[in-house]
């Protein structure tokens, strides 16, 4: 489950018009939700409240050996925030758990369509509407704080958007028990296509640099492509630890559509350690409206070392919503409350929305121009050799929402996570639902054991888990045994 | 006190097999907190030491403090010796850093997996040379290494990093030496002193060895019981190398020279250093000795002054009235300065009473010839007449005599004499003036004989 404060700052993203999807950071979020989703280790429970429009704040209870907690508060001057947000009782189960992601290809799209004037009377409402928000920027900033006891740590964020490109965001922690104190700043600053961000960290003074491009093509040849509801995205990014001179960079490549026949994305990354010589591919369809499968094939060109991994989700519905059929030319959404909620996932905004209706252009011919007869056949017979096509480009994009319409519109009540890793040998196991307004994880983590020297270095991994000691594990012949396991509680207003 | 050097030890390879068991074990010894970057234990691959190490004792004191045992300077070397290690290492600090810092404030990383690499160090041609001090006491063996000369060819299997650990291994040399080995020594060899009577063959590490074979005498704790056990014979061989300390130098026989070991004042010399101590009576009686050489003065008159008033006038020349008073004043001005020396700007007290009695003034300048003149040459003259009752005064040994000089690096004459001057100088009866801070209670300031805390064995 996301955490409530995750939920604010996605919501305080959507009020100020700011992506995440191009960030370099996220490039591979949705192999990584599906499969190195986090798992509680303790008894969890948090109680989450909206005491004002602007200000949230949240308590944490965990039980492990001892009770510990947390407070957290957040104060923004976003406006709008409360559209965003819901609490635990309203909040869709999809958009309250990191899911596959669904992208928009055409973020940009609007603006930079503007120009030709060639848009349709939706795209140019949304379109003004983000002009007008371009216009009358205003500053929003986000400040958040959390303190965590008895340890007494201290955690806190900072995120102001400078201008309507630039964002600049600062973390910090302080630990007077570990005699630890990091902060880290990020500056972000997107421009038509990539997003590219400068990161300094006082941790081992870490300097960073990533840049994320979207390959997009210009809008007319949208209008000639057949499958244009794709994405191609490539990032970078370039590390060095000055203390310890330790060097770090990757690439990686995007590549996200829709299956043409059933309307259903998939993703595909491609991701490249030239340092290290990791290279890591992974390809995540969402193959039904309930379920999602992701495969990642880690690879290494200088130990020959691989892994294998694999994770899927399985959505259990209440009941399917009845939404009207009409998805042709006016693209709908189902309810506008809903898109506001989450556009990321509710309709794709895709790139041939702006292709100009069959209709109108008819009716703009005939109306408007008056062409010789000759002409006219010509113009006919290549407006029906296209409309062939452009029809056929609607049945997809029909197909797609859909299918689309079909998961946003669905009630789902629960899901199932599973994950595993050959060469780890770990099954993780997760299941989320809501229960009565409270917002439920529960999981655990399977170790398949041959050795107990394997069982030793997982469980030095990941100390935090309730584990069997390494003793009972020689003694005992069980091959399987959880490294950790908890439930968590969510409950917000 | 004897000592074995077993050679044996070192014929064989199981020497090297113990090294490398023991060497192992200390690296991954679970009390040291694991680095993260290492990823696997240390294996120790190859020790050996083709040569017996050499070992060459420079000098050796048995008895130099009261609970340490022997004291030495050795000199350690070993020649063509290997060692071989190897271990997993993590290469993506990054992802050590990621891994320290919490998630909060870390950036995520794409790809950023974990990378091992083996990673095998070999060290031949281990070439050291060592000047050792080694101190041998009750519980552990002290060392301390003052001149290490170590050289050795380094070769990792990683080259690009050859360089690197190299220098760093050869920066961080001398903490070992100066600190790692010295206390690593010190603590295997208090478990071997009292582990000793269980398992006597076990040896700790290479360096540790050269310490069994430096005290293979068994019996090396001496304790208050154990000289009960000691036969008479060895006492008697060990009093007589102590006194041939003494003995065998014809120092202390020489005159004009108060110890024949530098640093030490014994105590058949104290009446000499006494002697040159600015006192009235060393003053006046040699003056006064002079000056009355014709009279008939008995020696015993001379001494017991010297003995025992030393600050006192002499009765002749009080009677005569040879004194004055500003060789009086000057004496004591030199005393208080002595005992003065930290600050020289204290002037010292004196309590003036003026009498109206007339004095005839001493003859002045017979003073000043003899307050310069106060030579080891009239001293001498003294002596003759005082040989014969230094032993007497000695087995008496006056309550006032309990002065204690300590022995010091250089000969050092006792700068801390404090003189209380009782100044009510009445000249028709002048009070003995009194020794007081002789018997100062400052403990730094306590002078010892040599031997007084341990008596010398030849009483």
């Amino acid at each position: 489950m996301l955490p409530y404060m995750d939920q604010v700052l996605r919501a305080f993203y959507q009020s100020t018009h700011w992506s995440t999807q191009n960030s370099y950071e996220d490039i591979t979020a949705t192999s990584r939700t599906l499969l190195d989703f986090q798992i509680p280790s303790a008894i969890h429970l948090q109680i989450s409240n909206r005491s004002t429009p602007n200000t949230f704040n949240s308590l944490d209870f965990s039980t492990r050996l001892r009770i510990n907690g947390s407070l957290s508060y957040l104060y923004s001057d976003a406006q709008q925030l409360d559209n965003f947000m819901r609490n635990s009782t309203d909040i869709p189960l999809q958009d309250a758990t990191e899911t596959y992601r669904q992208l928009q290809p055409n973020l940009n799209f609007y603006s930079s369509n503007s120009a030709n004037g060639l848009n349709t009377d939706e795209s140019l409402l949304e379109n003004n509407k983000k002009l007008s928000h371009d216009l009358k920027f205003a500053k929003k900033s986000l400040y958040y704080g959390r303190m965590y006891y008895p340890s007494s740590d201290l955690e806190a964020m900072i995120i102001k958007r400078l201008n309507p490109q630039t964002q600049l965001m600062i973390k910090g922690v302080s630990s007077f028990k570990e005699n630890l104190n990091v902060l880290t700043c990020y500056f972000q600053k997107y421009s038509h296509r990539n997003l590219q961000e400068w990161i300094f960290s006082t941790s081992d003074l870490l300097c960073g640099y990533r840049i994320l491009h979207n390959f997009l093509t210009t809008p007319s040849k949208f209008n000639t492509s057949l499958y244009n509801n794709s994405s191609l995205s490539l990032g970078a990014e370039f590390w060095l630890g000055l203390v310890s001179l330790s060097p770090g960079c990757s690439t990686t490549l995007r590549y996200y559509t829709h299956s043409t026949n059933t309307g259903r994305p998939l993703t595909l990354t491609l991701s490249w350690n030239p340092l290290f010589g990791h290279i890591s591919s992974t390809y995540s369809a969402k193959t039904g409206t309930n379920s999602t499968f992701c495969a990642k094939y880690d690879f290494n060109l200088y130990s020959i070392e691989s892994n294998l991994s694999f994770g899927c989700e399985f959505w259990q519905k209440k009941h399917h919503m009845a939404i009207n059929g009409n998805n042709n030319d006016k693209l709908e959404p189902v309810s506008h409350e809903l898109v506001d909620v989450n556009p990321n996932k509710k309709t794709t905004k895709l790139l041939h929305e702006s292709v100009p209706n069959l209709k109108s252009i008819d009716d703009d011919h005939d109306s408007s121009l008056d062409i010789p007869d000759h002409k006219q056949k010509l113009l006919n017979d290549l407006t029906y050799a296209f409309s062939s096509s452009l029809r056929k480009i609607d049945e997809e994009r029909s197909t797609i929402e859909k299918f689309d319409n079909k998961i946003n519109s669905s009630i789902f009540t629960s899901v199932w996570k599973l994950s595993t890793s050959l060469r780890d040998k770990t099954l993780k196991l997760l299941w989320e639902g809501k229960w009565r307004g409270f917002l439920i994880s529960a999981g655990t983590e399977l170790v398949f054991t041959k050795s107990s020297q394997r069982t030793l270095s997982n469980d030095e991994k990941n100390d935090d888990a309730i584990s069997i000691s390494a003793v009972d594990v020689e003694n005992s012949n069980i091959p399987v045994f959880p490294t950790k396991f908890g439930i968590q509680f969510q409950y917000s207003t | 006190m004897s000592f074995r050097f077993n050679e044996d030890v070192f014929g064989d390879n199981s020497f090297n097999e113990r090294i490398r068991e023991k060497l192992s074990t200390a690296l991954n010894s679970p009390s040291k907190k694991k680095l993260d970057i290492l990823k696997s234990g240390i294996t120790v691959q190859k020790v050996d030491f083709p040569t017996i190490p050499q070992l060459e004792i420079l000098d050796l004191d048995i008895i130099t403090q009261p609970k340490s045992l022997a004291k030495g300077i050795c000199k350690i070397s070993c020649k063509d010796a290997m060692l071989r290690i190897q271990t997993v290492i993590e290469s993506n600090l990054l992802l050590i850093n990621e891994q320290d810092t919490p998630s909060f404030t870390m950036p995520r990383l794409i790809n950023n997996g974990s990378f091992t690499i083996p990673i095998t160090m070999t060290f031949s041609a281990i070439e050291l040379e060592a000047i050792t001090n080694i101190f041998v006491k009750n519980p552990g063996i002290g060392i301390s290494f003052n001149d290490v000369d170590l050289d050795f060819k380094f070769d990792c299997s990683i080259k690009i990093l050859q360089s690197t650990i190299e220098r760093r291994l050869k920066e961080s040399m001398h903490v070992v030496f100066k600190d790692v080995l010295p206390s690593l020594i010190f603590n295997t060899s208090q478990n071997w002193f009292t582990s000793r009577g269980e398992n006597t063959s076990t040896i700790p590490s290479k360096k540790e060895h050269h310490h069994q074979q430096t005290t293979m005498s068994r019996n090396v704790i001496l304790d208050g019981s154990d000289f009960q056990e000691l036969s008479p014979i060895n006492m008697l061989r060990l009093s007589s190398i102590v006194s041939s300390r003494s003995t065998l130098s014809l120092h202390s026989t020489v005159m004009n020279s108060l110890s024949a070991i530098p640093g030490c004042l014994e105590r058949q010399n104290l009446y000499r250093f006494i002697s040159r101590m600015p006192s009235l009576n060393n003053y006046y009686s040699s003056q006064s000795f002079a000056q009355t050489k014709s009279t008939n003065v008995s020696p015993k008159q001379l001494v017991k002054p010297f003995y025992c008033s030393h600050n006192l006038l002499p009765k002749a020349v009080l009677d005569s009235s040879q004194y004055d008073l500003t060789t009086i004043t000057k004496i004591q001005s030199r005393l208080f300065d002595r005992s003065n020396s930290n600050d020289d700007n204290a002037k010292p007290r004196r309590r003036k009473i003026k009498c109206k009695k007339t004095r005839t003034p001493p003859h002045e300048q017979s003073q000043e010839e003899e307050a310069v003149g106060d030579t080891t040459a009239i001293e001498t003259v003294t002596l003759t007449p005082v040989s014969t009752s230094v032993h007497e005064i000695e087995e008496q040994s006056p309550p006032y005599l309990k002065t204690t000089v300590s022995i010091r690096d250089k000969y050092v004459i006792p700068e801390k004499i404090s003189l209380n001057f009782d100044t009510k100088k009445d000249p028709s009866k002048m009070r003995p003036l009194n020794f007081i801070g002789l018997n100062s209670q400052d403990s730094s300031n306590n002078w010892k004989w040599g031997m007084e805390e341990s008596p010398p064995p030849y009483h």
